[in-house]
């Protein structure tokens, strides 16, 4: 019985995730409703609601503590939410709900949706017992079952691109934060994910190796790729955003183009926090 | 004193003598295989968040550390044949035991290692697609063994000793074979001391290796 309903209730959800994709644009890429998310009772997301097109570039701000970080994880599935739901290109890819259990959506689901995605994260993370090259060529190979040649071909020419083809056997604490951050965000491309995101990736970064890693994202938003940007640097955020979110324990205050929310917010709170970022008041 | 010593008294049996340290090494070589399967693979099982999983492996590693080892190998000999209507010779029962001993010690060792590494390196393996095993085997592992190496080396040569007890259950290994050979000459000081200087040797050679081993996997460590 138990059995029954439960495929039937997925049915109701694959059949649900058909209909919102017909009747959304086809250029809708990730779209999530009402995500919940809570540590040992303390809200920490409450109630979020967002919709990302192809190619879109979406800057999140807000100060310390409001959920921007967690948010961009429990997108990528890295932690499951308490409640909502997360679509990617109109597929239902989070089964975790408070009542169902994790592995209902299989797990192979889960891992398939994460590898159309990738993160990059603000301590970098790479693998400090790989060097460069592996670490690159570690999420095609062994994930996308690409064959080592080619994975490797693709590496060095990304390496290329940001004039690390030299370090491809350097192990990541061989290198510095610029250049492993690089080397993070190269790791990540290598996956040919169909949307990135950038984890306040330059706040661990002495401030003369920030301009490498935003000039690559630059290039990355030229190329078209789909971000969702949490960050601190104001300047670059109002310079690649198509559209701003503004968060603040665990909502979404506002959300709108660049100019509107820096200049002529709607809320007190958000003019409040420009304001005083203007002037060097709020404590990154 | 008028001890007179008579170190020429192991020349009839060094040809034997030495059979039975090659035996002792191999054995101790096979028990520190053993302990390194269980210890990395229940250590890695301990950090997961199955907790059914997690209190069986507790159960064991405890009722490994909390009773002597002696106790443990006379109770495997004699004990396990009696209930499961097997007959386990000296050798199996000896190896079984100490690889078992050892790796409820290596367990908690490796888990602590593998604590260690830090939650965003699993984080970054999932991100790039990998699964929670995949993501264990490749990035978990390596690194967690790594950081508890040295500790784990000492703890080897611990369970190179310990194979000096498989002479209470009748295996021929070095020490069997000394106390067999002292109970014909009565020459107890020259014969101990010799096999003394046997598990030395023994245990620096691998103390050796296992510095080589670790400079040699730790090289690229000097991160963070």
């Amino acid at each position: 019985m138990n059995v029954i309903s439960r495929s039937f209730n997925r049915e109701i959800t694959i059949t649900h995730a058909k209909r919102e994709q017909e009747m959304s644009e086809s250029t809708l890429l990730l779209k999530c409703e009402n995500i919940c998310k809570d540590y040992n009772g303390h809200e920490i997301l409450r109630n979020i609601s967002l919709e990302v097109s192809c190619g879109e570039k979406i800057v999140i701000l807000g100060p310390s503590g409001a959920g921007k970080s967690t948010l961009l994880r429990c997108l990528h599935l890295l932690e499951p939410v308490k409640s909502g739901k997360i679509f990617l290109e109109g597929e239902l890819i989070n089964g975790y709900y408070k009542n169902e259990s994790f592995y209902q959506k299989k797990i192979k689901d889960t891992v398939d949706a994460r590898k159309k995605m990738a993160t990059v994260f603000q301590s970098f993370n790479l693998f400090p017992h790989m060097t460069v090259l592996q670490n690159i060529i570690e999420g095609p190979t062994r994930t996308l079952r690409i064959p080592k040649e080619q994975a490797v071909e693709k590496a060095l020419r990304l390496l290329e691109k940001i004039g690390l083809q030299t370090k491809k056997d350097s192990y990541p604490s061989q290198l510095s934060g610029g250049q492993q951050q690089r080397v993070a965000i190269i790791r990540a491309i290598a996956m040919s994910p169909i949307l990135m995101f950038f984890d306040e990736v330059t706040s661990a970064l002495d401030p003369q190796l920030v301009k490498g890693v935003l000039d690559l994202m630059r290039e990355l938003g030229k190329e078209g790729m789909t971000m969702m940007i949490v960050t601190h640097e104001l300047g670059f955020a109002k310079e690649i955003a198509d559209r701003i979110i503004f968060m603040e324990d665990g909502e979404i205050i506002e959300t709108g183009d660049t100019n509107k929310l820096f200049y002529d917010a709607d809320h007190q709170c958000v003019r409040d926090f420009f304001e005083g970022a203007l002037k060097g008041k709020i404590d990154w | 004193m008028d001890y007179v010593f008579h170190f020429d008294v192991i020349r009839n049996y060094f040809p034997d003598f030495l059979k039975a340290c090659w035996l002792s090494i191999r054995l101790g070589l096979i028990c520190i295989i053993i302990t390194s399967i269980i210890g990395v693979v229940l250590g890695a099982l301990l950090t997961t968040n199955n907790k059914v999983v997690r209190g069986v492996i507790r159960v064991y590693v405890e009722s490994f550390r909390l009773t002597p080892f002696l106790v443990q190998m006379l109770f495997v000999y004699f004990g396990i044949p009696l209930f499961l209507g097997v007959t386990l010779d000296s050798i199996k029962a000896g190896v079984v035991t100490l690889g078992l001993n050892g790796g409820a010690y290596a367990a908690e060792t490796f888990r602590a290692g593998f604590q260690s590494v830090p939650r965003t390196q699993m984080e970054s393996a999932l991100s790039i697609g990998l699964t929670k095993t995949q993501a264990y085997t490749r990035v978990i592992i390596p690194q967690g063994i790594r950081s508890v190496l040295p500790y784990f080396i000492s703890s080897c040569t611990m369970i190179l000793k310990d194979t000096s007890f498989f002479s209470i259950i009748g295996v021929m290994e070095a020490t069997g074979f000394i106390r067999y050979a002292a109970s014909l000459t009565y020459r107890n000081f020259e014969l101990f001391t010799i096999l003394g200087l046997f598990y030395i040797i023994f245990t620096l050679v691998i103390g050796q290796i296992g510095k080589i081993l670790e400079n040699r996997v730790g090289r690229h460590e000097q991160n963070n």
